[in-house]
């Protein structure tokens, strides 16, 4: 029997080229783990700044990754990821504050929790289509941070929770920004390798499979509904566990930290990284957004300026953002190689 | 009793407000399936353009009105033109993208241009008080309460009885019979940007100067909007007045009688349940929702 993706591409003449269901190998991957491994000691070894701003965005980049399965795969736009990552670490700050519980247990509880919050609201809002599932999402959002402002003494209200103990593994409390450094970076390595295999797991390609043609998804005798749910549950459940691994490493929380804005860069990263949600993508394109205002002076001020103006030219002129132009830059120079036209992604 | 009229009042010219502005998101919705989260920056913008216009070039609030009206509408032309007619027919999570982007650039160049502190808007109303059986009223609630009402009220004649409302109510039924009986999609475009961010405009200086402005109220106020809408139901002018009036009063009695800043909360829960009870909304047909 031929392989699922096999059937789909000869379904979909048109838009083979457009996107890609053939299985991706996951050595790129892994190869950027392993150089994102090797950076601190090979020459930002006394770095301590670039470490801790590095550390910030494989956060963010675990964040987008997770995202990246509704919107990207399953082409669902959620502007509610900032809220999840907030509940996560909400989770965190909630616990850790109170109880003395080890960092994996909460990180588990935090994971859980933003599965099952996606969960729940992925059962009213799944049934809309386009722009109200995009609007139900804001509502979401907003909500979230509406409780989390008016939580009282649970969740600090507007001025959030500190003082949360450091990250501890196996017994040993990191701080140091090297040690944050591996710390996060293991948490992105686990969550993009875990969305790696899925992308070329069949359940990732049923996911992407509804979001590039439902009808045809349901055609192959696909759950659509349940493969939305299962997107957004494991979206959620990424996004939360980055929020509580983000409320150890910073020690601080505040709701407005988690507000529609943040969301709104997750989902810019996402779409920079292409629309189809590729895992590597994702990642650069997070790191690379993080590190832009480290290297433009006053960009700080303008900052959000600059990325509207980014989000507007990716619709109008590069709809398919990073991934896009990696495959047409390849294409070119596969056919330059080949120098035959046409015999490159087809 | 003097609270609760006030909230009333609060509440009902809020609704009636975001009426006025849904009014414009339903045109354009409903013609071309668009989704715009800039469209709030209409009516944020019309505030701070009445500050300009009323403190830097000394114009009467009267004056101001209208020429913040007329500014805010060519605007939306001006929009239309260089980035909406480029996406038409595109999926509309494009267009989602697009707008938000753009609702974030307008935001930073309102805040770049007037700083971000809170402003307040000084009208002759402001101060004033009327007096009506025993209760006193703040005087520019009341007159964009009925500002609003008349608007809206002018408009849907407009779409009812004008051959430009006929051509915006075939387009809105069907889009190709239309353009092949010779509706010219990029005039009626045009003219339908117009009316919205005109009345969007004229929304923000007629409520503005009762609260005060501030850079951040864009994406909120196209999502209450857009609820507004939804709650209403698509393509129905009325059913968006009762949807705002509910979601004003309500959030204003909530805030004044269960806990205070509760105004998110209870609006974001309302949208969330309507969109979930009734995604075709209260007065609209079945649409794909």
């Amino acid at each position: 029997m031929t392989s699922p993706a096999h059937a789909a591409e000869s379904l979909t003449p048109a838009s083979s080229v457009d996107y890609p269901y053939a299985h991706t190998s996951l050595l790129p991957l892994v190869g950027t783990l392993a150089v994102l491994a090797l950076l601190p000691a090979v020459f930002l070894a006394g770095d301590l700044y670039m470490l801790s701003v590095l550390a910030g965005a494989f956060l963010t980049a675990a964040a987008c990754v997770g995202l990246a399965i509704v919107t990207g795969w399953a082409k669902l736009l959620s502007f509610s990821q900032g809220a999840i990552y907030g509940v996560g670490a909400y989770a965190a700050g909630i616990i850790a504050t109170r109880h003395d519980v080890p960092m994996w247990l909460i990180m588990t509880v935090s994971i859980l929790a933003g599965a099952l919050t996606g969960l729940v609201l992925a059962l009213p809002t799944l049934r809309l289509q386009g722009a109200y599932f995009g609007i139900a999402t804001i509502g979401i959002q907003m909500l979230i941070i509406g409780l989390l402002v008016k939580g009282g003494d649970l969740t600090g209200g507007p001025t959030g929770i500190a003082g949360l103990p450091l990250p501890t593994v196996w017994g040993k409390e990191l701080f140091e920004p090297g040690e944050l450094y591996y710390l996060t970076l293991a948490w992105l390595a686990v969550v993009s390798l875990l969305a790696g295999w899925l992308w070329r797991s069949r359940i990732g390609w049923e996911i992407r499979l509804t979001g590039h043609n439902s009808g045809l998804a349901d055609a192959f005798g696909i759950p659509v509904v349940r493969r939305k749910v299962i997107a957004f549950m494991l979206a959620s459940g990424i996004g939360a566990g980055t929020g509580c691994l983000h409320a150890y490493v910073y020690g601080v929380i505040d709701p407005f930290g988690f507000g529609i804005q943040f969301s709104a860069v997750l989902l810019i990263i996402v779409l920079l990284g292409g629309k189809h949600g590729r895992v590597l993508a994702t990642m650069v394109a997070a790191i690379l957004i993080t590190l832009l205002p480290e290297y433009l002076r006053s960009f700080a001020d303008i900052r959000l300026l600059v990325y509207g103006l980014v989000v507007i030219c990716l619709v109008l002129f590069a709809p398919g953002g990073l991934s896009g132009l990696w495959d047409r830059a390849w294409s070119l120079f596969r056919g330059f190689a080949t120098n035959s036209k046409g015999a490159t992604l087809k | 009793m003097d609270v609760l009229t006030q909230q009333l009042l609060n509440g009902a010219t809020t609704g009636m407000t975001l009426a006025l502005i849904a009014l414009g998101i339903n045109l354009i919705f409903g013609l071309f399936n668009f989704v715009n989260f800039a469209h709030g920056a209409f009516y944020v913008l019309g505030g701070y353009l009445a500050i300009t216009a009323m403190s830097s070039l000394g114009m009467n609030y009267w004056v101001a009105l209208v020429l913040v009206a007329i500014c805010c509408g060519l605007l939306g032309m001006v929009l239309d033109f260089t980035i909406f007619q480029r996406i038409l027919g595109r999926d509309p999570n494009e267009s989602m993208i697009l707008t938000f982007g753009l609702a974030l650039v307008i935001e930073e160049t309102i805040r770049l241009t007037w700083g971000p502190t809170p402003r307040n808007i000084r009208s002759p109303l402001s101060e004033e008080r009327v007096s009506f059986l025993g209760l006193y009223l703040n005087a520019q609630l009341l007159f964009a309460l009925i500002g609003s009402f008349v608007v809206i009220g002018l408009i849907s004649l407009l779409i009812a009885r004008t051959t430009f409302g006929l051509r915006v109510r075939a387009m809105t039924q069907d889009f190709e019979m239309a353009q092949l009986n010779g509706v010219r999609v990029k005039n009626l475009s045009a003219g339908v940007w117009f009316l919205g961010a005109a009345t969007t405009g004229l929304a923000g200086i007629m409520i503005l100067p009762a609260f005060t402005l501030e850079t951040s109220g864009i994406l909120p106020t196209a999502v209450m909007a857009f609820a507004v809408v939804i709650i209403g139901g698509l393509g129905s002018m009325w059913g968006s007045v009762v949807a705002g009036l509910l979601l004003g009063l309500s959030t204003s009695l909530v805030e004044a009688y269960l806990a205070t800043g509760m105004t998110d909360i209870t609006a974001y829960s309302l949208l969330l349940i309507a969109l979930w009870l009734r995604p075709q909304g209260l007065a609209g047909k079945k649409v794909a929702a």
